[in-house]
């Protein structure tokens, strides 16, 4: 863990000096009336501080060498689910929610659950489809309407 | 004659048929979580968040808090039958429980967890019912230092017995404490750490936060390996313990229920802790210690009456001062916010519908959890056959619909997947996210009480010191935070340690 506490504590330690510069620009205060940027510039140098203290106790450690960290994991998983979930967020608002939410489930039941294609197929139609259930018509949750939904509204006008 | 006129008050709040509606959902969705490895209440409450806002404030709390106490009894299923605890508070559990499986006792364990967390969970709300009200009128009188003490106490209590290293817990509470701070400051209107965007002015939200650092990485971890379930196949017979396991656990039930309560009551105390403590206690008043870990019915009925009892301590400081004692607490907090309401003192005199309703609901859920969970056995058990693949895809669509449904905002989602990465890689570093997500809720209050304290006294700092309730919360945070230099305080954290590691 050696190695890792040194790595991280030096990622806080920076990302604290930029907390401490952000107060200071808002504006500290004085004791008698703090301004907005009191607890954001005491709370970054207490990260500093913090930080610093357990990097130098990581340098000086006695353990040995550190534990790799994703040994026997298949760690591209959950990395392949964040990329998915990142597109689905990008698309959406412009795909709508019934065609992007069947997509993301297809995509994860068939690459990340390993099903088969109709299982998959089948297992994304009843997520969506509950989810859509469950959501839009019973809790009422807006939901971007995507050109299916659209051209299923718009077909549904024509018709009535 | 005011407590009675007051927990009929409670009745009539709870006994709505939309409220009993909400208290079986809750109680049910609970079970499952608890009875489901992977997924704990902290995740599930931060989900089901966004559902909750179509629903007056009063079905909400006591929807989510039904979720809390619910996971407690579904833990203990998987402990016994699978030795996989289904949540933190149920490790315990396993200690004993699987053994008595397998020696074909499965069904008395399961029978005695029942009946435990029932006589656990009610106690604890009749103390939760005589202690509140007395508690609430306390701290009517309490100001902006007190507060400030309390919270730093209740942060300080959680880094304490953070189960890694005390610095980086402390780190992670600051961090919670910057980004409580995002957004537009109350008093003076400044954008803080915005960035120009438009969605933060109004600052990051709970929902994404929370479900992001509690959510994400339990289904990350899970996924990234093969979790091998062997489901106990023997048929379960005979719920009902015997009248020597009722002989054998009635001290265990009373002491765990003890111990639950008032371990609850504690900032930074919960289930967890409780139900270690009911164990290790439990074999040290033993008669025959070296048969715990052999499958004795008084290791099972301990953690278990503990855990659930521990339930309704949590809610003490929540509905009385304001001030949650774990995670749970504090999103249940949010929960309360969301809808407006401000949880302290001047709850029970505001809205005692709400607080009484509250407690009512948790005699309530607790009877409905003890109708559930002994018929539904086969059904729990059914649950744990579901395959993780099929499983993990509905939770995170769950996670992606609630983010988003918080605010309508696509914005949201992409808070939860950072949230979600940063909570995952916080469990790689070893991290927690529990003093991180406190600090956070607490951070807006905490800096008010600040602000407020500094300009009351002047600038001067011995306002925390003279005063003595805050006075006393800042000692025992300093001796806490002192706790390494002192022998005898470090062997007791070594040990909470040790045992939420088995």
């Amino acid at each position: 863990m050696r190695k890792y506490d040194r790595i991280s504590t030096l990622f806080w330690f920076f990302f604290g000096l930029y907390i401490v510069r952000e107060g200071y620009a808002i504006h500290v205060g004085t004791l008698k009336e703090p301004g907005p940027g009191f607890l954001l510039f005491w709370s970054g140098a207490v990260l500093c501080g913090l930080s610093a203290f357990t990097f130098i106790k990581a340098l000086f450690s006695e353990e040995k060498e550190s534990k790799k960290m994703w040994v026997g994991l298949q760690w591209y998983k959950p990395l392949l689910i964040l990329m998915i979930s990142i597109v689905y967020a990008l698309f959406f608002a412009r795909l709508g929610f019934v065609l992007s939410t069947f997509l993301l489930m297809f995509l994860i039941f068939k690459f990340s659950g390993s099903l088969k294609w109709p299982k998959a197929f089948m297992a994304s139609f009843l997520s969506t489809f509950g989810s859509w259930f469950i959501f839009d018509v019973w809790l009422r949750c807006q939901f971007p309407k995507g050109f299916l939904e659209n051209l299923i509204i718009y077909a549904l006008q024509l018709r009535y | 004659m005011e407590l009675w006129h007051s927990i009929s008050l409670g009745f009539s709040v709870v006994l709505q048929p939309i409220n009993i509606f909400y208290c079986l959902m809750g109680v049910f969705v609970g079970t499952l979580i608890g009875v489901l490895p992977g997924i704990g209440p902290s995740a599930t409450i931060a989900i089901l968040l966004p559902a909750t806002f179509k629903a007056t404030p009063t079905s909400a709390i006591i929807m989510l808090a039904g979720v809390y106490y619910g996971a407690m009894y579904g833990g203990s299923t998987t402990s016994i039958l699978v030795n996989i605890p289904g949540e933190g508070s149920s490790v315990a559990t396993c200690f004993d429980g699987y053994q008595m499986a397998k020696k074909g006792r499965a069904g008395p364990a399961l029978g005695i967890c029942a009946f435990g967390s029932f006589i656990g969970g009610t106690i604890s709300v009749i103390g939760l019912m005589l202690l509140a009200p007395q508690l609430a009128r306390i701290a009517t009188d309490f100001g902006p230092p007190e507060y400030f003490s309390l919270m730093i106490l209740g942060i300080t209590v959680l880094v304490f017995l953070a189960s890694g290293s005390m610095p980086k817990a402390f780190m992670m509470a600051t961090l919670g404490i910057i980004l409580g701070c995002v957004g537009i400051d109350g008093i003076t209107g400044r954008p803080r750490l915005t960035f120009q965007i438009p969605d933060l002015a109004d600052g990051i939200g709970l929902v994404p936060v929370a479900m992001g650092l509690f959510g994400i990485p339990e289904l990350f971890e899970n996924i990234e390996k093969t979790l091998k379930r062997d489901v106990f196949e023997t048929k379960i017979k005979g719920l009902l313990p015997t009248l020597k396991d009722w002989i054998d656990s009635k001290w265990a039930i009373l002491r765990g229920t003890g111990i639950g309560f008032f371990l609850g009551i504690l900032p930074g105390g919960g289930a967890i802790i409780s139900s270690f403590v009911a164990y290790a206690v439990e074999k040290k008043f033993s008669k025959h210690p070296e048969k715990f870990g052999t499958g004795v019915v008084e290791g099972v009925a301990a953690p278990e009456s503990a855990n659930n009892a521990a339930t309704g301590g949590a809610m003490v400081p929540l509905l009385t001062l304001g001030i949650p004692s774990n995670v749970v607490m504090a999103l249940l907090l949010g929960s309360f916010m969301i809808h407006g309401i401000q949880p302290g003192p001047l709850l029970l005199r505001d809205h005692p519908d709400i607080f009484w309703g509250v407690i009512a609901s948790m005699y309530l859920g607790n009877m409905i959890l003890l109708a559930l969970n002994l018929p539904l056995i086969g059904m729990w058990v059914q649950v744990l056959k579901v395959p993780y693949p099929v499983l993990f895809p509905l939770i995170l669509l769950f996670c992606l619909i609630g983010a988003y449904a918080a605010n309508n905002s696509t914005f949201d989602i992409y808070v939860m997947l950072g949230c979600g990465a940063l909570g995952y890689l916080m469990r790689k570093f070893q991290y927690e996210a529990a003093p991180l997500i406190l600090a956070y809720v607490l951070g807006p209050m905490l800096e008010m009480s600040l602000r407020q304290s500094l300009i009351l006294s002047k600038g001067d700092f011995s306002i925390f010191i003279l005063r003595p309730i805050s006075a006393g919360c800042l000692v025992i945070a300093l001796i806490l935070l002192l706790s390494p230099l002192f022998p005898a305080l470090k062997r007791g954290r070594l040990i909470a340690k040790e045992e939420s590691e088995i």
